[in-house]
């Protein structure tokens, strides 16, 4: 059987990202296993935990990263609440009373951060909304939990968030304008 | 060449660059301007009229700055290209009138479209090196004009907008986004089907691809099935025919681009059915796979068998089946001889276009599918199985059997429509890893007849269908007829010949010894 060739000559792609996530899938599944094993055969405190939630990180953020809205404001917003639950895990097994206040500093420099990066490339970013949008509203629950539960001796930290959080959602729905309906109908649509 | 610089509304400078230099003036273009454009014509009144032309253009276009000047660029390009034709300067501006963009260009996007219900699967199934992409392809008595084609892109992609579309996430379900750029037409880059980068804002999400006198366009899945994507292809070739001078009417599949867009044309119609009886048709057990080390880069190889049609059907019928029986056929025998199994079933999943009991306009996806199974040891002679595949298609490929698999597919979805994506999602993908494509060894699609309007019919030579790569099988094969001849596709996933040589040799017993064309195999 004799096959004319009628496609050009492939350049054989340098991508070797199958093989890295394959081989990295059962590195990190191995260290994550081994760190628990270990943490729990030596006792003390569950800092297996926060290994196995950095490994996460890596994976997801480096190795594995999404296929689908890989943009500046979702890869930056899902590092950002992947890094404060880090906090929040090294807060409730290592070290506690410190991570409230981290984190909502971090929440309100990213809250900003992340209308920097929405106004700097307005054009392309305005269709990325989305994770502006849970950000802003998973800020603003977990700080009126805050301020529910300590039952109004909130720190400055808190407040600032919680206002931000009001004005990035308020920042959203100035972008959306006159369309907000069918947006939000795009957004959180379930057909 | 006469370059042209836009301030805010055109002007042009009739000094070419070199002669700037030589004045020592360097034309001074504020950062907000658009670089300059070179037109192309040696009659200063055709500059004229081209720079008229360009300031229309530039108000139409409502893109990034770099988008709309690479937008323009095109329109220069084809230009250029007409002028060392020798096309006269008002028929090439005719057929390049930016009346021809329509509105798409100057206003925002604020469409969006909810995936199908059988593309729903597509964004969990996907991974970083594989993706469900198919292939279109016509193939034209001279070589393609790129400039031309770009062109032909530019303006028929806006009679298409759930292609002119991103994959974006929803909070609780994945959704096309429409997107205003750029379309662009690239060459071909010899691995057919790889996995399209739809990550970043604004990605395309399908692929325009020319190689010398091939056109092809590889979509991927979620935006719509082999029905839709043929439309658009053949529109796509009109469009480019026209703007080589050659017009058409808009038959045998061709859309009018600048035709409004029916609300039909992007329906979901799995949610218009309503099926009665049982729901089922999804769960099977696995069936065995093809021998052979699987690819790293996958399709490893392309093959088409081109046949005679006349002759392909004549045979077919001359064994009481149809075409896509007797094809089946082959392949389940082939098949046999490309693995060392000796037991066990193959299952070849043959896709079932809705329309044809659901008489639809939609582009979107619209098909379901069945699988064909046979057991190893059953599998000797392709004339002793024939009759049993024909029973299996008249019986799986059914309407009732299809509605029981669009009742079933719209069960799931509603089913979990309520439940947020981030939760979802892994759900969905560790299900999918369990089931893939393990319940089959292989694919068979055939498209059946494709015909072109007549006034451009003569100018194109052939067309075929490649399927993408899958999981696990070793081969996807994928069928069309255009003209006399039938254009069998095989996709390789792996280095192992046995199948396609199988197959060659099964055609050429019955008499229908194909040409045999492809890609280089890409070894690991």
């Amino acid at each position: 059987m004799q096959i004319k060739i009628t496609y050009p000559k492939p350049q054989k792609k340098k991508s070797h990202r199958g093989l890295v996530i394959e081989i990295g899938r059962n590195l990190f599944l191995l260290a994550a296993v081994l760190c628990a094993a270990i943490n729990i055969w030596a006792g003390g405190k569950a800092w297996s935990v926060i290994v196995i939630w950095a490994l996460y990180m890596a994976w997801s953020l480096l190795v594995h990263p999404d296929m689908i809205e890989y943009n500046r404001i979702s890869q930056f917003t899902k590092a950002i609440v992947q890094s404060c639950i880090m906090l929040v895990l090294i807060d409730v097994f290592i070290t506690s009373g410190w991570a409230a206040n981290v984190v909502s500093i971090i929440c309100f420099g990213s809250l900003i951060a992340v209308c920097l990066l929405l106004y700097t490339d307005f054009e392309r970013q305005r269709h990325n909304l989305l994770p502006i949008i849970l950000f802003s509203i998973l800020s603003l629950i977990v700080t009126a939990v805050l301020v529910i539960i300590s039952k109004g001796k909130v720190s400055w930290q808190v407040l600032v968030t919680f206002v931000l959080s009001f004005a990035v959602l308020a920042v959203c729905v100035k972008t959306m304008g006159w369309n907000i309906k069918s947006e939000l109908k795009k957004m959180f649509h379930t057909i | 060449m006469i370059p042209v610089s836009f301030e805010r509304n055109v002007t042009f400078a009739m000094r070419k660059k070199e002669n700037e230099k030589q004045d020592g003036k360097k034309k001074k273009v504020k950062k907000r301007h658009l670089p300059e454009i070179s037109l192309p014509f040696s009659d200063e009144a055709d500059n004229q009229k081209a720079a008229q032309f360009f300031n229309d253009l530039e108000r139409r276009i409502m893109l990034p700055a770099d988008e709309k000047h690479a937008m323009m660029q095109d329109f220069a390009n084809a230009l250029k290209y007409y002028a060392t034709s020798g096309l006269s300067a008002d028929e090439a501006l005719k057929r390049l009138d930016p009346t021809n963009l329509g509105g798409f260009y100057s206003r925002p996007s604020n469409t969006w479209y909810p995936l199908d219900n059988a593309a729903k699967i597509y964004p969990f199934s996907m991974r970083h090196d594989y993706m469900s992409v198919f292939r279109l392809s016509a193939y034209l008595k001279e070589d393609v004009v790129p400039e031309i084609l770009q062109m032909a892109l530019t303006f028929t992609i806006k009679r298409f907008p759930s292609f002119a579309t991103t994959v974006k996430k929803g909070f609780f379900w994945h959704y096309l986004d429409a997107t205003k750029r750029r379309y662009i037409a690239e060459p071909d880059t010899g691995i057919p089907c790889q996995p399209i980068r739809i990550g970043r804002s604004g990605s395309q999400t399908f692929r325009v691809l020319y190689y010398r006198n091939r056109i092809s366009v590889e979509y991927f899945h979620i935006l719509t099935d082999g029905t839709g994507g043929m439309c658009f292809l053949k529109t796509l070739i009109a469009e480019y025919f026209r703007l080589l001078g050659i017009e058409s009417a808009c038959t045998d599949g061709v859309l009018p681009v600048n035709g409004l867009v029916s609300p039909g044309e992007v329906a979901n119609e799995f949610l218009n059915i309503r099926p009665e009886g049982a729901a089922s048709g999804f769960i099977d057990k696995s069936a065995v796979q093809f021998g052979g080390k699987l690819a790293r880069i996958r399709p490893c190889r392309v093959i088409h068998f081109k046949i005679d049609a006349a002759a392909l059907k004549a045979v077919a019928s001359g064994k009481g089946a149809t075409v896509t029986a007797y094809i089946l056929s082959l392949m389940f025998v082939a098949a046999r001889r490309a693995t060392d199994k000796i037991d066990g079933e193959f299952s070849i999943q043959v896709p079932v276009n809705m329309r044809k009991f659901y008489p639809s306009e939609t582009l979107r996806n619209f098909s379901m599918y069945c699988g064909i199974r046979l057991p190893l040891a059953e599998i000797s002679e392709p004339d002793r199985l024939l009759p049993e595949i024909t029973r299996q298609l008249r019986e799986k490929a059914s309407r009732q059997a299809m509605d029981e698999m669009v009742k079933a597919t719209n069960r799931i979805t509603n089913a979990i429509r309520f439940i947020p994506l981030f939760l979802k999602s892994p759900v969905v993908r560790l299900v999918y890893g369990f089931l893939s494509d393990r319940i089959f060894s292989s694919t068979f699609s055939n498209l059946g007849v494709v015909s072109m309007p007549p006034e451009i019919a003569g100018y194109i030579d052939g067309m075929d269908i490649v399927l993408g790569t899958a999981i696990t099988n070793r081969v996807g094969c994928s069928m069309l007829t255009y003209g006399n001849t039938a254009m069998l596709s095989v996709s390789k996933n792996t280095a192992d010949p046995s199948f396609e040589e199988a197959m060659y040799e099964l055609l050429c017993r019955d008499g229908l010894t194909p040409d045999v064309e492809g890609s280089e195999l890409i070894a690991d």
